[in-house]
């Protein structure tokens, strides 16, 4: 049985350099076993242990789906980020320019909708009215 | 699911980072390398699938957030997304206030199906021991049987992220097995005995 003592001896050292090597999967249990110079008994309980170890911590994948979805949502989200970023590392006048700039697409794009829709709602009463005989046409 | 830019498949990584801060692409590639191992890491921190792909999404979203911050600095950059992960996890426990045991239900089991049933059952009962036990280990020691086990990394790697030397990781290990042992050998010792069996024949 390996001591516990605060500085692992040497031989402490040996047994911890097998442990990890047949984990890692570095050599076959035997050679590690030689190579650091260890008894096979003083070993084989954790060997043991951790071939259950090695039984019980086994992969569990994630869905396919919340991998696919989280990638859109990251990658939709870094190129946001990146306009963003970009915008403030403008200098003030570009921002400025920009800003009053995108004001006035959004001013114009508002315009239009509007007179399309008012446009689209004359148009609409018309035809309700046309549909209804005794009412006035405007 | 998007395309991933298939020009970013080869890239080095210390290149996928400098180009994550610019190109959501990129960064999107650093996901594609790591987020089943992180995930793996945090599903056994947390026990279910829910909290695991809410925690998973939470690294990488904090991980996108702090992309310009992160500096390699003989860290590299998957042992800086592991300790996101571990100190998200961290705070998870603390703010539940509890350790999650693993449901039998979701206990993922594998290669048992042809073993007789009594067989299965003792297997099984040895196996939530041990998980058990797992579970019960100091936060250090399940982390580092978890990226040693689930993840496959050396210890070198598991240095990097617990910010301790290879030999520091080595004794650790070595620690933890002897702990684990200890710890199943108490935990049998106050199982109660077995009665024979009543059909046992002498003559036999």
């Amino acid at each position: 049985m390996a001591s516990l003592s605060p500085s692992p001896s040497h031989h402490d050292q040996q047994i911890a350099s097998v442990l990890t090597g047949y984990v890692d999967g570095v050599a076959p249990l035997e050679d590690l076993l030689l190579r650091y110079q260890v008894a096979r008994h003083e070993v084989e309980d954790l060997i043991e242990l951790s071939d259950d170890l090695r039984a019980i911590l086994i992969d569990v994948l994630p869905s396919p789906a919340f991998v696919a979805q989280l990638y859109d949502a990251l990658v939709g989200q870094s190129s946001a980020m990146t306009m963003w970023n970009r915008v403030q590392a403008m200098p003030p006048r570009m921002k400025l320019a920009a800003g009053i700039g995108g004001i006035t697409i959004t001013a114009g794009v508002a315009g239009v909708l509007l007179i399309t829709a008012r446009t689209l709602r004359n148009r609409f009463d018309i035809l309700n009215r046309a549909e209804t005989p005794g009412k006035a046409i405007a | 699911m998007m395309t991933p830019n298939t020009d970013y498949e080869q890239a080095d990584e210390t290149d996928l980072v400098r180009r994550a801060r610019e190109d959501g692409e990129a960064f999107g590639e650093l996901y594609r390398r790591y987020v089943k191992k992180i995930y793996n890491y945090i599903y056994y921190r947390s026990n279910n699938h829910q909290d695991a792909e809410d925690l998973t999404a939470r690294v990488f979203y904090r991980a996108l957030a702090h992309i310009d911050s992160y500096t390699e600095r003989g860290v590299p950059f998957s042992a800086w997304l592991y300790r996101i992960a571990h100190n998200l996890v961290a705070n998870w426990h603390r703010d539940r206030g509890r350790r999650q045991i693993l449901p039998l239900e979701d206990y993922v089991t594998d290669g048992l199906a042809g073993e007789a049933p009594e067989h299965h059952v003792e297997s099984q009962e040895e196996r939530d021991s041990l998980l058990a036990a797992v579970q019960n280990l100091p936060e250090d020691r399940q982390q580092l049987l978890l990226l040693k086990y689930i993840d496959h990394l050396s210890n070198a790697e598991i240095g990097a992220i617990m910010n301790r030397t290879e030999g520091a990781i080595k004794s650790l290990y070595h620690r933890t097995l002897l702990a684990l042992r200890d710890e199943l050998s108490r935990s049998r010792s106050r199982l109660p005995a077995e009665a024979p069996p009543d059909d046992l024949d002498p003559a036999d």
